[in-house]
C-alpha cells in the first residue's frame, strides 16, 4: 500500500539496492558454477591420471595383486600374479576356481582371514604352484567396497618370500645344527668316554632330527649292543626296555656299520634289511662313529613318516660322527697322556724314595752338569748337613768335586780322574778311591742316555772301608791258617763221596811217602793196611781212629784219623775231611815208659827199704854217740871246763839234729812208699796231736778246735804227718812275748774241705812266703829245724790233689791253708 | 566483514525501527557499497561502524546497546540456516564451548574467507562458564548479545559479564553463569 511518495522513493531504493545484490549474488553464483565445472575437468584428468598410475603401480608391484570377488572371479590380478600361480604368459586366469581344489581353498581362507584380522598384518603361508614350485607366501588382504559401502571383493597384496623363507630355514637349520653340536660338545669336554654322554648324545640326535627315535649302539665283540636310547624306548628305570643286539651286517644298521657309510632309508618298508624295533618306522638315518677308520659305535634314528630325513641331517650327521671321533679321540689321547703322566710321576716318586733310602750314595747331574738329586746316603758319606741338601741341588757339579776334592788323598788325581770318565761317555764301575781320613770308598759312573744322548750323569759312592778292612783280615787269616796247616804235623786229606782223593796236604804225603800225583783222584783206600775195608766206611765221623797203614816205603805206620765230614754251601754231604796224626812213635815211647815205670817202681822200693835200712842203721851209732856223749858229760862234770862242756853241749845238740834228720828222712821215704789210703777221722788225730803238744808246751800255747773235723779218705799217718808239723811250726815260731794261740777251722767246699790254721805268732817276710814250701829252705838257723817240714807237708797235700798257701804278717801271726779232696 | 552481516544489519534496522530510516541511512552516509550487499561478498567494516554510529545517533541508542540487540537478533537467523550444526547441543554452555573448535570449523567450510574471533572457553562447571575473546574488530557486545542469544534459544536465564579487569591485551574476559 503505497501511502507517499517519499515511501515509494525509500522502497524504489530499497528494491533497487535488492536488484543489485541478487545480480551481485547471481555473478557470484555463476562464477561458482564455472569454477566448479572447470574444477570438475581438472579432476577428472587427475583421476584418469591417477587410475593410469595405479594400474602401473599395480602392474609393476614387486609384489603380486588380486582383487576377486565373492564369487572367485579374479578381477584383477598383476604379472607378478600371474608368475606366483605359474601361468603362461598367454594364458588368462578368470576365476580362483581354475586353481587347484587344494589352492582354491587356501587361497579364500586365506583372504578371508586377512580380512578377518584386525591387525593388518600379513599371513604368512605355503602353496605348490602350476610349475610344481613350493612357494612361501605373505598375504595382506582388504575388502574392497562400491560408492554405496557395500563390500564387493577381496583385494589381496601376496609377496613371494620362497627365498627368503629358504635362506631363513637354512640358517634355522644351521643355527639347529649348531645348537646341537654345540650341546654335544658341551657333554663331550665334560665327559671323556663314549658311554656316559650316549644318553645325552641321543636325546640331542632326536631333538635336532626332529625325531623321537634315536638309538646310540656301541661295538661290543664285533655285535652292535643298543647302550642308549630316547624315551620310548626306555622303561621306567630308564633302562633300555628291548636292548637289541645286532650283528654287523645284519639290517639296516648293520649294514652300514659294515660298509662304514652313513645313509638315509627313506622307505623301509622296501627295505628287507629292515629290523624292526618296537614299533615299524618308514624313514631312518644310520650313522656309523668312525675312530681312525674303526668302527666304535653307531647312530640310528627313526621316524614313521617316509622320506623324513633329509640330507642336509646325514651331513650334519656325519659331521658329528666326526667330532665325537676327533673328541675321543683326543680324550683317549689324553687319557693316555694322564695315565703316562701319572705313571710317569709314580715311577717318578717310586725312584725318588728308593733313590733317596738308597744306602748307595749317588749323585744324579744334568747333561751341563748341575746336581739334580742327591740320596741321604750321600749326605751321610760326606758329612754334608741335610740342611744344605737344598744348596746342593743346582749347583755346578765341578765345583762341588772341587770343593770335596780334598777328602781324598789324591787330590789331583780325582779331578782329572773325573774329567777323563766324562770324556768316555762310557759306565765305569767300581773304583776304588782312598780318603785321607783313612775309609775307602768305590765309585760308579753310569751316564744315562736317552736316544744316544747324555742327557745326566750319576755317580754312585760306596763306602767299603770295611769291606776292604774285612777282606785283609780275611786274606791275614787265611794266610795264618795256611801256615799252621802247612806247619803242623797233621796230615790232611780230602776225600769225595766216591773215595777219591781230591787234596792232600805237604805233611800228609811226608807222612805217607807218595807225592801229590800219585795220591790225586786215587782211592783212598791204597794207604790202608786192610785195603778191603772202605776208609769212609771204617771211620765214624767226629771221632778219631787208630789205623795201621802201610807207607810207600812199606813201613808200617800207626795213625790217628779223624774224619770231619765236608759240606758244601748247601748243607749236602760231599765228602769228608781226615785229620791225620802219625802216633808210631808215640807208641813206641809208651811202651818204653811204661817199661820205665815198671823199672822205677822195684828201684823205688828198693830206694825206700834203702833208705829205711840205711835210716835205721845210722840211728843205731848216732844213739850210742848220743848214750856215750850222756854219760861222758856226767863222769866228767866236774873235771871239765866250762868250755869242754859247751863243746859237749854242742855235740849233744848236733846228734839230737842228726837223729831227728834222719827220723824225718825216714818218714819222707815213708810217704813215698805209703800210698794205701784210707779213711781215717781227722777230730781224733789232731786232738792227740794236741795233746803231745800241751805236754811240752802246757802254757805257752793254746790249741783251739773251732769247728769239728771231717772224716777224709787219707792215711792217718799224712794226716798226722799234715797237722802235726804245723802245729809244730806254730809253737816252734810263737812271739813269746804274746800269748799265743792257735785255731784250727774247717769249711766244706763242694768237693773239698778248706782247713786254716790260724797263728799270731812272728809271722813270715813277705819275701820268703814263697819260698816256705821249698825242700831244706830253713828261714832260721835253729836247730830243731830239718828245713823239710813244710816241703813234706805241701808233697802230701799235692799228692791227695790238694793245694796248701799261706797268709802272713810279720810280727802279726801267720794263717794256713789248705785244701784235701772230699774222695 | 562478510556480506550477510550488512545485509542482517539491515534488517535488524528495518525491524527495530523503519525502512525509511535504512532509506536516511544510506542517503546520508555516502557508503561506498551504496548500500547494496550480497551475502558472499566481504565489505569494509567501517561501513558498518558508519551506519552503527548513524543508528545510534538517530535513536539516541549507545553503539553497545545497539550492539548487543543486533546479536540477539542475529543469533536466530544464524541458526535458522545452519540448524545441522548446532542441533546435538543441548545445552547453552555446551554450544558455547564448542564454538571455537566445532561451530567455527563448520563456518568456515561455507565462508573459507571468514574473519573469525577465537573465543577460548575455561574454568567450565555445571552451570558456569568463562570465554576469553578475541577480535580484530572489538566487537565485544556483539558477542555478548550472540551469547545472549543462546540463553535465549536454550530457554534458560542467566546472566553475561564483561570483567573489566582482565588484563585486555590477552582479551576480554566474558563469564557466563546460568540461573535456574
Amino acid at each position: 500500500m503505497i501511502s507517499n511518495p517519499d515511501e515509494i522513493g525509500a522502497l524504489k531504493r530499497a528494491l533497487h539496492r535488492e536488484r543489485n545484490a541478487k545480480e551481485i549474488a547471481e555473478d557470484f553464483i555463476e562464477n561458482r558454477i564455472r569454477d566448479l565445472y572447470l574444477d570438475n575437468i581438472s579432476l577428472k584428468n587427475t583421476l584418469l591420471n591417477q587410475e593410469e598410475f595405479q594400474k602401473d603401480l599395480i602392474e609393476n608391484l614387486v609384489d603380486a595383486f588380486f582383487v576377486v570377488d565373492f564369487d572367485g572371479n579374479i578381477l584383477k590380478i598383476n604379472i607378478e600374479g600371474r608368475k606366483l600361480i605359474g601361468t603362461n604368459e598367454n594364458q588368462t586366469l578368470k576365476s580362483i576356481n581354475e586353481f587347484s581344489k587344494k589352492n582354491k581353498m587356501k587361497f579364500k581362507a586365506l583372504l578371508e582371514m586377512g580380512v578377518s584380522r584386525k591387525k593388518n598384518e600379513p599371513i604368512i603361508s605355503d602353496f605348490i604352484n602350476r610349475k610344481r614350485k613350493k612357494i612361501y607366501i605373505t598375504i595382506k588382504s582388504k575388502m574392497l567396497c562400491n560408492t554405496e559401502d557395500e563390500p564387493y571383493a577381496y583385494q589381496a597384496i601376496v609377496r613371494d618370500v620362497t627365498s627368503d623363507t629358504l635362506r631363513k630355514q637354512k640358517l634355522k637349520e644351521r643355527q639347529k645344527a649348531l645348537t646341537f653340536e654345540t650341546l654335544l660338545v658341551k657333554d663331550l669336554l665334560k665327559h671323556t668316554d663314549l658311554l656316559s654322554i650316549s644318553d645325552n648324545l641321543v636325546k640331542h640326535v632326536a631333538e635336532y632330527l626332529g625325531t623321537k627315535d634315536c638309538v646310540f649302539y656301541a661295538v661290543v665283540n664285533n655285535d652292535l649292543i643298543q647302550m642308549s636310547a630316547t624315551d620310548q624306548k626306555l622303561d621306567y628305570e630308564k633302562n633300555i626296555k628291548n636292548r637289541l643286539k645286532i650283528k654287523i651286517g645284519a639290517g639296516i644298521v648293520g649294514s652300514v656299520a659294515k660298509s662304514k657309510i652313513g645313509i638315509i632309508t627313506g622307505d623301509t618298508s622296501k627295505n628287507e634289511n629292515y629290523i624292526t624295533d618296537d614299533m615299524v618306522r618308514l624313514s631312518e638315518i644310520t650313522v656309523p662313529i668312525l675312530l681312525d677308520g674303526k668302527l666304535v659305535g653307531m647312530i640310528d634314528a627313526e621316524h614313521p613318516i617316509k622320506y623324513f630325513f633329509k640330507k642336509y641331517q646325514l651331513d650334519m650327521l656325519k659331521h658329528i660322527a666326526s667330532v665325537i671321533a676327533i673328541y675321543l679321540k683326543n680324550s683317549i689321547h689324553e687319557l693316555e697322556k694322564s695315565k703316562k703322566k701319572q705313571e710317569l710321576s709314580e715311577i717318578q716318586s717310586r725312584l725318588e724314595i728308593i733313590f733317596s733310602s738308597f744306602s748307595d750314595a749317588k749323585v744324579i747331574e744334568s747333561a751341563d752338569r748341575q746336581i739334580e738329586h742327591v740320596s741321604q746316603a750321600f749326605l751321610k758319606l760326606f758329612g754334608i748337613p741335610q740342611e744344605a741338601e737344598s744348596q746342593l741341588i743346582g749347583m755346578d757339579c765341578w765345583l762341588a768335586a772341587e770343593n770335596s776334592k780334598t777328602l781324598f788323598v789324591t787330590e789331583k788325581g780325582f779331578m782329572k780322574r773325573i774329567d777323563e770318565i766324562l770324556l768316555k761317555k762310557e759306565a765305569c764301575l767300581d773304583e776304588v778311591l782312598e780318603l785321607k781320613d783313612g775309609r775307602f770308598l768305590t765309585r760308579d759312573y753310569t751316564p744315562i742316555i736317552n736316544n744316544s744322548k747324555i742327557v745326566g750323569h750319576v755317580w754312585s759312592y760306596k763306602d767299603v772301608t770295611l769291606k776292604i778292612n774285612f777282606d785283609k783280615s780275611l786274606e791275614f787269616q787265611n794266610r795264618k791258617y795256611k801256615r799252621i796247616i802247612e806247619k803242623m804235623n797233621l796230615g790232611l786229606l780230602e776225600i769225595n763221596n766216591q773215595d777219591e782223593i781230591l787234596t792232600a796236604n805237604d805233611a800228609f804225603l811226608k807222612m805217607a811217602g807218595f807225592t801229590r800225583k800219585e795220591l790225586i783222584g786215587r782211592k783212598a783206600d791204597l794207604y790202608l793196611k786192610d785195603k778191603k775195608i772202605k776208609l769212609n766206611e771204617r771211620l765214624k765221623t767226629d771221632e778219631a781212629h787208630e789205623i795201621e797203614i802201610v807207607t810207600k816205603k812199606g813201613n808200617l805206620k800207626k795213625w790217628l784219623v779223624y774224619r770231619a765230614n765236608n759240606k758244601n754251601i748247601n748243607g749236602e754231604d760231599i765228602g769228608s775231611i781226615n785229620i791225620h796224626f802219625d802216633i808210631s812213635e808215640f807208641r813206641t815211647l809208651q811202651v818204653k815208659a811204661d817199661k820205665l815205670i815198671v823199672d822205677l817202681i822195684d828201684s823205688n822200693e828198693e830206694l825206700s827199704h834203702y833208705a829205711h835200712v840205711v835210716s835205721h842203721d845210722l840211728k843205731t851209732p848216732l844213739r850210742n854217740i848220743s848214750a856215750s856223749i850222756h854219760w861222758l858229760r856226767e863222769e866228767l862234770q866236774n873235771l871239765l871246763t866250762e868250755d869242754a862242756i859247751d863243746y859237749i853241749k854242742i855235740v849233744e845238740d848236733c846228734t839230737l839234729s842228726m837223729d831227728k834228720l834222719i827220723t824225718s828222712t825216714l818218714n819222707y821215704s815213708e810217704i813215698r812208699t805209703t800210698n794205701t789210703e784210707k779213711h781215717s777221722n781227722l777230730q781224733p788225730t789232731v786232738e792227740s796231736i794236741i795233746q803231745d803238744l800241751n805236754k811240752n808246751h802246757k802254757n805257752d800255747l793254746k790249741i783251739t778246735l773251732v769247728s769239728p773235723l771231717p772224716n777224709l779218705k787219707i792215711n792217718e799217718v799224712k794226716a798226722r804227718q799234715i797237722f802235726e808239723n804245723l802245729l809244730m811250726n806254730c809253737s816252734k815260731y810263737r812271739d813269746k812275748k804274746k800269748n799265743s794261740y792257735v785255731s784250727i777251722d774247717c769249711k766244706e767246699q763242694r768237693d773239698s774241705f778248706l782247713f786254716s790254721i790260724k797263728d799270731n805268732g812272728l809271722g813270715i817276710d813277705k819275701d820268703y812266703v814263697d819260698i816256705v814250701f821249698d825242700a831244706y829252705k830253713k828261714l832260721n838257723t835253729r836247730a830243731d829245724s830239718t828245713g823239710l817240714g813244710l816241703f813234706i807237708v805241701k808233697k802230701i797235700i799235692t799228692s791227695l790233689g790238694g793245694k796248701i798257701w799261706l797268709k802272713s804278717k810279720l810280727g802279726v801271726g801267720t794263717t794256713v791253708y789248705f785244701t784235701l779232696l772230699k774222695q | 566483514m562478510k556480506g550477510f552481516m550488512f545485509a542482517n544489519f539491515l534488517e535488524f534496522v528495518e525491524k527495530t525501527h523503519s525502512l525509511q530510516l535504512i532509506d536516511d541511512m544510506i542517503l546520508s552516509c555516502n557508503l561506498p557499497s551504496g548500500g547494496v550487499y550480497s551475502a558472499f561478498n566481504k565489505y569494509e567494516f567501517d561501513e558498518l561502524v558508519t551506519m552503527l554510529t548513524y543508528v545510534s545517533k538517530k535513536t539516541d541508542t549507545t553503539v553497545e546497546v545497539l550492539l548487543e540487540q543486533f546479536g540477539v537478533f542475529v543469533f536466530p537467523y544464524f541458526i535458522r540456516k545452519h540448524s545441522y550444526i548446532i542441533e546435538k547441543y543441548s545445552n547453552p554452555l555446551d554450544l558455547l564451548a564448542g564454538i571455537q573448535d566445532h561451530i567455527h570449523t563448520e563456518v568456515k567450510k561455507l565462508y573459507k574467507d571468514a574473519d573469525l574471533p577465537t573465543l577460548r572457553a575455561t574454568n567450565r562447571t555445571e552451570n558456569r562458564l568463562t570465554l576469553i575473546y578475541n577480535s580484530s574488530k572489538g566487537l565485544t557486545f556483539f558477542a555478548v548479545g550472540l551469547i545472549k542469544g543462546t540463553l535465549h534459544h536454550f530457554k534458560v536465564k542467566g546472566s553475561v559479564l564483561v570483567d573489566d579487569s582482565f588484563d585486555k591485551k590477552k582479551g576480554v574476559k566474558l563469564d557466563v553463569q546460568l540461573l535456574s
